[in-house]
């Protein structure tokens, strides 16, 4: 008897897990719409995550000194970079070479599943200007960082 | 992190079956429940029951020259907790009613049905969080509260904002039906979603058909009486979410549809302005939460393809190709801004091309 009702259980638990999983896989394909267009709904396969309409950052100035222009860089990151926040790129204007590619400061959030684009969404740098020989970046939390304007590294400048 | 709505929805739907059993009822504050309870069908509140949170809304508002002269000042409190007769499961029963007094059909605005639910700005949780340790006192002053987060004239302008949604997503759907040589089916899809390698007739044509079947489902669920708009109060105060114009779960991300309208959403400094702009992201957040979009970052690039992208939302075989901008939420809602004849010059090329 107790190994017939077990076997019994088991199997009504795999038919539960079955139709459970097929009920829901329904759901997440269109819940008013069963025969909607496949293509359509399978457009991003990472669920559940979520997406948002976000203004543009502020627009920043880039710093030009002894023919080098230092700006955000907002294109050109490594591929696998998983943090897209605080990225620099310093460029010698009349050859167009770019000096240095760095990342002056990371977002110090934990990752939020639900965010959209990776789960951490870009802290947009708000400044940059000299200070001393030093260039100073502040982002728009108010963080500041001195940047050697040689080499791209950084550290915390407090405020 | 978010809280989604739809997890509190199905709790004030419990709370709100919650029994009372120190003192009963009387006929009219069940029937007024009852009417409630009918009100919250599983797939979101159903319109045909939407006098019922006016009557909640006129138990928590009588006696006007009394509470004007003072005399029943708490008398929104007290209307909640009226009906919120149980012993220990009053603030749950008292949350689920403080919920509904904040949740308005919109069509009373003009138009077709849509919800919105606008709680007291103080709050930073939904009501039955919100409410849930609350000892008598607070209780009181929390019910008391109706200075809400959404002010009238938001709601107003979320109705028209939606009215405009649900037409430009079936002028949209209707323009995809036709895409012949010269038409401007063709030249739209061309202009959003068509990079150098999708140029020829079948390819138009395989869009078209896609594009068609996504804005009818955009419409259907504009369409439903079963949109809902609100804030989420639990991510009040976090920059991630609430400086957002709004955000969406994506498909199979929550039962109900449910859009999150956020502290940008009225602002400025996005490629569109005014209503124009309100329209334009409600239809990108039903791409989320309707087709699955998602607001695609390119390998290698700090923001997502939104029209202020300094690389605009033009489709380009080598940067951002034709599979990028059908997986894009705002490729879609340009798409049906432009269908709709609701993009000036400008606006068009800052959203598609490049920025100076």
């Amino acid at each position: 008897m107790i190994p017939r009702r077990a076997s019994l259980g088991t199997g009504a638990a795999l038919i539960m897990v079955t139709v459970s999983l097929a009920l829901w896989a329904g759901g997440a394909q269109d819940s008013q719409n069963p025969s909607a267009d496949k293509e359509i709904d399978t457009m991003s396969p990472d669920l559940p995550g979520s997406g948002a309409s976000r203004v543009p950052p502020p627009k920043v100035d880039a710093l030009e000194r002894n023919g080098i222009r230092y700006e955000p860089a907002l294109s050109g990151l490594p591929l696998d970079a998983t943090d897209v926040s605080g990225w620099m790129r310093a460029t010698n204007i009349a050859s167009g070479e770019v000096l240095w590619l760095a990342q002056v400061y990371t977002n110090p959030d934990p990752v939020d599943p639900f965010l959209p684009g990776g789960g951490r969404n870009m802290i947009a740098m708000k400044r940059i200007s000299m200070s001393g020989n030093m260039i100073e970046v502040e982002d728009i939390r108010g963080r500041r960082f001195l940047v050697d304007p040689e080499t791209g590294t950084s550290t915390p400048s407090g405020g | 992190m978010p809280s989604k709505f739809t997890d509190e929805y199905d709790r004030v739907k419990a709370n709100l079956a919650i029994p009372s059993n120190t003192d009963k009822l009387s006929a009219e504050e069940q029937k007024l429940i009852d009417n409630l309870i009918l009100l919250m069908e599983a797939s979101g509140p159903a319109p045909g029951h939407a006098a019922a949170l006016d009557t909640l809304r006129e138990q928590c508002q009588r006696g006007l020259f009394k509470r004007i002269f003072g005399m029943d000042k708490d008398r929104e409190a007290n209307g909640i907790l009226d009906l919120s007769r149980t012993d220990a499961t009053k603030n749950k029963k008292a949350a689920a009613l403080k919920t509904l007094r904040h949740l308005y059909l919109l069509s009373k605005f003009g138009g077709h049905d849509a919800w919105a639910l606008s709680l007291p700005k103080s709050y930073r949780n939904w009501a039955t969080g919100e409410l849930e340790n609350a000892d008598a006192d607070s209780l009181k002053t929390k019910l008391k509260d109706i200075n809400e987060y959404h002010t009238k004239r938001d709601l107003k302008n979320l109705q028209h904002a939606s009215q405009k949604a649900l037409a430009w997503s079936q002028k949209a759907n209707v323009i995809c039906d036709s895409v012949g040589p010269n038409t401007i089916g063709r030249k739209l899809i061309q202009r959003w979603f068509a990079d150098e390698d999708h140029q020829s007739d079948a390819k138009i044509s395989a869009l078209a058909a896609r594009l068609s079947t996504g804005f009818q489902k955009i419409s259907r669920a504009c369409n439903s009486g079963r949109m809902i708009l609100t804030d989420d109060p639990t991510v009040r105060g976090d920059g991630n979410w609430e400086n957002s114009e709004a955000f969406a779960y994506r498909l199979g991300g929550q039962r109900l549809n449910v859009i999150y309208i956020e502290k940008a959403f009225f602002g400025k400094g996005n490629t569109l302005e005014g209503s124009k702009n309100w329209a334009r992201i409600l239809i990108h957040e039903l791409t989320h939460s309707q087709l699955n979009t998602d607001d695609v970052t390119v390998p290698g690039d700090a923001h997502p393809r939104y029209s202020w992208h300094p690389q605009g939302i033009k489709p380009r075989k080598d940067s951002f190709h034709t599979e990028y901008a059908m997986n894009n939420a705002d490729s879609w809602a340009f798409f049906a801004v432009d269908a709709a004849g609701m993009l000036t010059n400008s606006e068009r090329n800052v959203a598609l091309n490049p920025k100076p």
